[in-house]
């Protein structure tokens, strides 16, 4: 008895990886079909966001200030930046004699 | 100064910012990206972890932060080193995490190339097991500084400020953070042991082990808390290049080796000469 229901799992099991892989293909052949007659075909993402259903502030792609520092990570060149020097933020030395208000001592 | 925990660390705001709201914030971004809370979505979303999977809205957000990041880095800072951080022994909470056990057997990184997201549809084309720490943090440190006010919000140590704070460094150096963000990634946090090897958090997608790296501590500046800890874990993970990786693109990084020795990119010097952040 336990093995036919053993061997019924697997049939279920089976079946359940069958239709996912159908699905993968069947999702991936769409995908490529409207990638590649879509007008943004050039653009990296494809995600768009609505609010959250919490009322906080949800999270979004990257912003345009966001993805003009990131977009440099992968340039490989040995020149400059063309970013901002600061990467957008502003550091300075600590008054003298000042004790931290919070420490960034790694996660 | 007010905090709490979440996300598995010590969460801490400027006095007069709505740490409730904060609190709430963190919570619900916990119970969704955890991979130790077995109700997460992610936790869903990883017992299958190939094929198609409907996921919400946020957590899709969170995807397409994670693949924007791994592309921006290419592919250091990766979504697809969940099965390498179990493998490694990180399977649990790190506070209930044993210090030692048996020799761990490392997993490959799945390329990030495998993981494709339309709208709210998740497509894994090989098996991956997802782990979105690497933007969840720094992502949830920046909203809940816009939900919350002028201030400063800090996370496990990864900050952003629309106020000047004086932030204290590894090895005991201070700065001042005007506005932005600022994050350090450390080997020398959530660190354990397997088989008598020294192991942690930082997953090399190139090994599928801890990366092997001479820096301890590495700490970034950037417009977010988001870009500086995607920032930082990428500088770490390269190695010798991560300063020079930093000074092509004019980024301000402080680099801290395991002898406690300090190397700051030519952005870092810059602003604050290293014998000024003492």
């Amino acid at each position: 008895m336990a093995s036919r229901v053993e061997s019924a799992r697997r049939s279920v099991r089976i079946a359940r990886y069958a239709i996912g892989g159908l699905a993968v293909a069947a999702f991936a052949g769409a995908a490529a079909a409207a990638r590649a007659t879509h007008p943004g075909a050039h653009s990296r993402h494809t995600v768009a966001h609505s609010a959250s259903p919490s009322g906080l502030q949800p999270p979004a792609s990257f912003t345009a200030a966001e993805q003009q520092a990131l977009q440099g990570f992968s340039e490989d060149d040995g020149g400059g930046s063309g970013g901002s020097s600061s990467g957008g933020a502003a550091i300075a030395p600590a008054p003298t004699e000042s004790a931290p208000q919070v420490q960034s001592s790694g996660s | 100064m007010t905090g709490f925990r979440s996300m598995g660390c010590s969460v801490v705001l400027a006095d007069g910012m709505d740490a409730e709201a904060v609190r709430r914030l963190f919570d619900e971004r916990d119970r969704r990206f955890s991979r130790f809370q077995p109700s997460s979505e992610l936790n869903r979303v990883n017992a299958v972890p190939l094929g198609v999977t409907v996921v919400s809205e946020e957590f899709a957000s969170m995807v397409s932060l994670a693949l924007d990041a791994a592309r921006a880095t290419d592919g250091r800072v990766t979504p697809a080193v969940g099965a390498s951080l179990v493998a490694a022994g990180y399977d649990r909470d790190f506070a209930a995490l044993p210090l030692d056990g048996p020799a761990a057997r490392p997993a490959a990184v799945p390329s990030v190339d495998a993981i494709a997201l339309h709208g709210r549809v998740l497509l894994r084309s090989a098996p991956v097991v997802l782990d979105l720490n690497g933007v969840v943090k720094g992502r949830t440190v920046d909203d809940a500084l816009a939900l919350a006010g002028d201030g400063w919000v800090s996370a496990g140590g990864d900050i952003a400020t629309s106020v000047p704070v004086v932030v204290g460094l590894p090895g005991g150096a201070t700065i001042l953070l005007e506005h932005g963000g600022l994050a350090t990634s450390s080997t020398g946090v959530r660190a354990w042991s397997r088989g008598g090897v020294r192991h942690h958090h930082l997953i090399d997608p190139r090994t599928g082990r801890p990366a092997e790296t001479p820096w301890r501590d590495v700490t970034v500046a950037a417009g977010t808390c988001l870009e500086a800890d995607v920032l930082a874990k990428a500088a770490l993970l390269l190695g010798d290049g991560g300063p020079a990786w930093l000074d092509r693109r004019g980024l301000p990084g402080r680099f801290v080796a395991g002898d406690g020795s300090v190397t700051v990119s030519a952005a870092w010097d810059a602003a604050v000469p290293e014998r000024a952040a003492a």
